[in-house]
C-alpha cells in the first residue's frame, strides 16, 4: 500500500491537479503511515491523540490546497505530516521500550515498519522544505536523496515483510499430514 | 565538489540541505539506537531480577523441605526412644501376665500396664499437640497465642502476655495456622537468642490487613540483618517464617524502636487474598 501511494504520486504529476493531487497523495501517505502507527500503539489516550491531530491535519491540508500557491510540491504538509509521524513513530517505540513482553524490539514487523517510517521521512524532510527554495537545476541535482530514502525505505520494509511471515511460521502449528509423516 | 561550484547563497542552501539531512538523520538513527540499547538494558536487568528471585525461591524451597525433615527426625525420634520403649515394657508385663498365674502378681502387673498406657498416651498427646495445637484447631488463634504466651508467662524465665484487640472477625483456618506457626517461631528465637526479660505481643487490624506486634527487650534483629540471613543459607527458620508469610500473602518487619530500648517485630497480612478479592 505504501508503494501504491508512490507510484500513485508519479503518475498523478503528469496529469495537471497539481494541487490536489500533491495534497492527496501527501494525505495517502499521512494517512496510511498514521493508521499503522494508529494499530500498533495500544495506549488508548495516544491512540486519541492521533485521531485528534489526524483531523486536524486533515483540515490544514485542505485549507492549504485550496489557498496555498505551489511552486513545485506541497512542503509544508510534508513538514507538517513528517513532524507528525515521527512524534507517533517515538512515541510507539516508547511504548515498545517500555514493554516488558517484548524480548527483542527487532523481532517484531511493527518495529521495521515504524523504522522504514522514521528513517524515510527524516531523510527527505530537509529536501522537501527546500524544494520550493531551490532553483529546479540543483531540485534535480539533489533529488537523490528522496530517491535514496525511498529505496531504504522499501528495503526496510521487505525486511518487516520477512520478519512478519517469519513470525508467522514460527506461531503456525504443524498440519495433521505434517504429524501424520512424523510419526 | 557541486557545492564548490554554486554562488554564495545557493551554497549556503545546498550545506544547509545536506546538513539538516544528515543531522535529522543522525539524530534519527541515534534515538532509535538509544531505544534499542536501552531497552536491551531493561530486559538484562529483568532477567537477572528473575534469576534472584528463583534462587531466593530455591533457598526457601530448600529450607522447607530441611525443616520438614527435622520436623520427621524428631516425630520419629520421639516415638522410638519414648513411646517404643513404653509399649515393649507393656509388652513384657503383658507376656509375664501369661506365664504367671498369681492372682496378685497379675493385678500388680496389670496396674503397671495401666500407668505405662497412660503415660504412652500422654506422650502420644503430646507429640500430636507439637504437631497441631488442639487449643488453634478447636478455638483459634486468639486461644493458641494466649495459651503460648501464659506457659511462657508461667515457667517463670520471663514475663510474657499477649493482647488481641480486634479479632472478631477470624482469619481462615490455614492462615490462622500460618501465623501461629510463624508466632511460635519468632517466640522460640526469642527465648532461644535474645536473652530478653519480656516479650509482648498484640493484635490490630489496620485497613484490611491483620496486624501482630511483638516486642522485646533482649538482643534482636533489624531488617537488613533478617534480609541478610534471608539470602544466606542459615537461619533456616527465617526462611521458614519468609516461606509462610508468602502463602499468606503478608510482610514481617524488624526493627528497633525509636526509644532504642526494644526490638519489635510487625507482622501484615491481608484479611482477604488478593485472589479472592478478585473473584467478588
Amino acid at each position: 500500500m505504501f508503494g501504491l501511494a508512490d507510484i500513485l504520486s508519479l503518475t498523478l504529476s503528469f496529469k495537471g491537479f497539481k494541487n490536489v493531487f500533491y495534497s492527496s497523495v501527501t494525505l495517502q501517505e499521512y494517512l496510511l503511515f498514521a493508521l499503522f502507527l494508529y494499530y500498533s500503539i495500544k495506549t488508548k489516550n495516544a491512540k486519541k491523540a492521533i485521531l485528534v491531530l489526524s483531523l486536524l491535519f486533515i483540515a490544514f491540508l485542505a485549507v492549504y490546497t485550496f489557498t496555498a500557491k505551489f511552486v513545485r510540491i506541497d512542503s509544508i504538509p510534508i513538514g507538517v505530516e513528517t513532524i507528525l509521524i515521527l512524534i507517533f513513530s517515538f512515541y510507539y517505540l516508547y511504548e515498545e521500550m517500555n514493554n516488558t513482553s517484548v524480548l527483542f524490539l527487532y523481532n517484531k514487523y511493527q518495529f521495521w515498519v515504524v523504522i522504514a517510517f522514521m528513517i524515510y521521512l527524516s531523510g527527505c524532510f530537509f529536501m522537501y522544505i527546500f524544494a520550493n527554495q531551490l532553483p529546479q537545476q540543483m531540485v534535480n541535482e539533489y533529488w537523490f536523496i528522496i530517491d535514496i530514502f525511498l529505496i531504504l525505505k522499501n528495503v526496510l520494509f521487505s525486511i518487516a515483510i520477512l520478519v512478519f511471515a517469519l513470525s508467522r511460521n514460527e506461531k503456525t502449528p504443524p498440519r495433521i499430514h505434517q504429524i501424520k509423516a512424523l510419526t | 565538489m557541486f557545492l564548490l561550484q554554486g554562488s554564495a547563497p545557493q551554497f549556503n542552501v545546498s550545506l544547509a540541505l545536506l546538513l539538516g539531512t544528515v543531522g535529522m538523520l543522525v539524530l534519527t538513527v541515534g534515538l532509535i539506537m538509544f531505544i534499542i540499547f536501552h531497552q536491551r538494558k531493561v530486559i538484562r536487568y529483568q532477567l537477572q531480577l528473575q534469576r534472584m528471585e528463583e534462587e531466593q525461591q530455591k533457598i526457601l524451597l530448600t529450607a522447607s523441605i530441611r525443616l520438614q525433615e527435622e520436623e520427621r527426625q524428631r516425630i520419629a525420634a520421639d516415638l522410638h526412644d519414648d513411646a517404643g520403649p513404653l509399649l515393649a515394657t507393656a509388652r513384657l508385663y503383658l507376656t509375664e501376665n501369661l506365664v504367671n498365674l498369681d492372682k496378685s502378681t497379675q493385678l500388680q502387673s496389670i496396674f503397671q500396664i495401666r500407668q505405662i498406657l497412660d503415660d504412652t498416651i500422654q506422650l502420644v498427646r503430646n507429640i500430636s499437640h507439637s504437631l497441631m495445637p488442639p487449643t488453634l484447631k478447636n478455638f483459634g488463634l486468639e486461644s493458641a497465642v494466649n495459651d503460648l504466651f501464659q506457659k511462657i508467662g508461667g515457667s517463670g524465665t520471663m514475663n510474657a502476655s499477649s493482647r488481641f484487640h480486634d479479632y472478631k472477625d477470624r482469619l481462615k483456618n490455614e492462615k490462622e495456622l500460618n501465623v501461629f506457626r510463624v508466632v511460635q517461631e519468632l517466640v522460640n528465637n526469642i527465648l532461644k537468642h535474645s536473652n530478653a526479660s519480656f516479650i509482648h505481643l498484640t493484635q490490630n487490624v489496620q485497613g484490611d490487613n491483620f496486624i501482630l506486634r511483638i516486642h522485646h527487650d533482649g538482643r534482636g534483629l533489624v531488617q537488613t540483618d533478617f534480609e541478610k540471613l534471608n539470602k544466606s543459607t542459615v537461619g533456616l527458620g527465617l526462611k521458614n517464617i519468609s516461606s509462610r508469610l508468602k502463602v499468606a500473602h503478608g510482610s514481617i518487619y524488624f526493627e528497633k524502636d525509636p526509644s532504642q530500648t526494644y526490638y519489635k517485630v510487625t507482622i501484615s497480612i491481608p484479611q482477604e487474598d488478593p485472589e479472592e478479592i478478585l473473584v467478588h
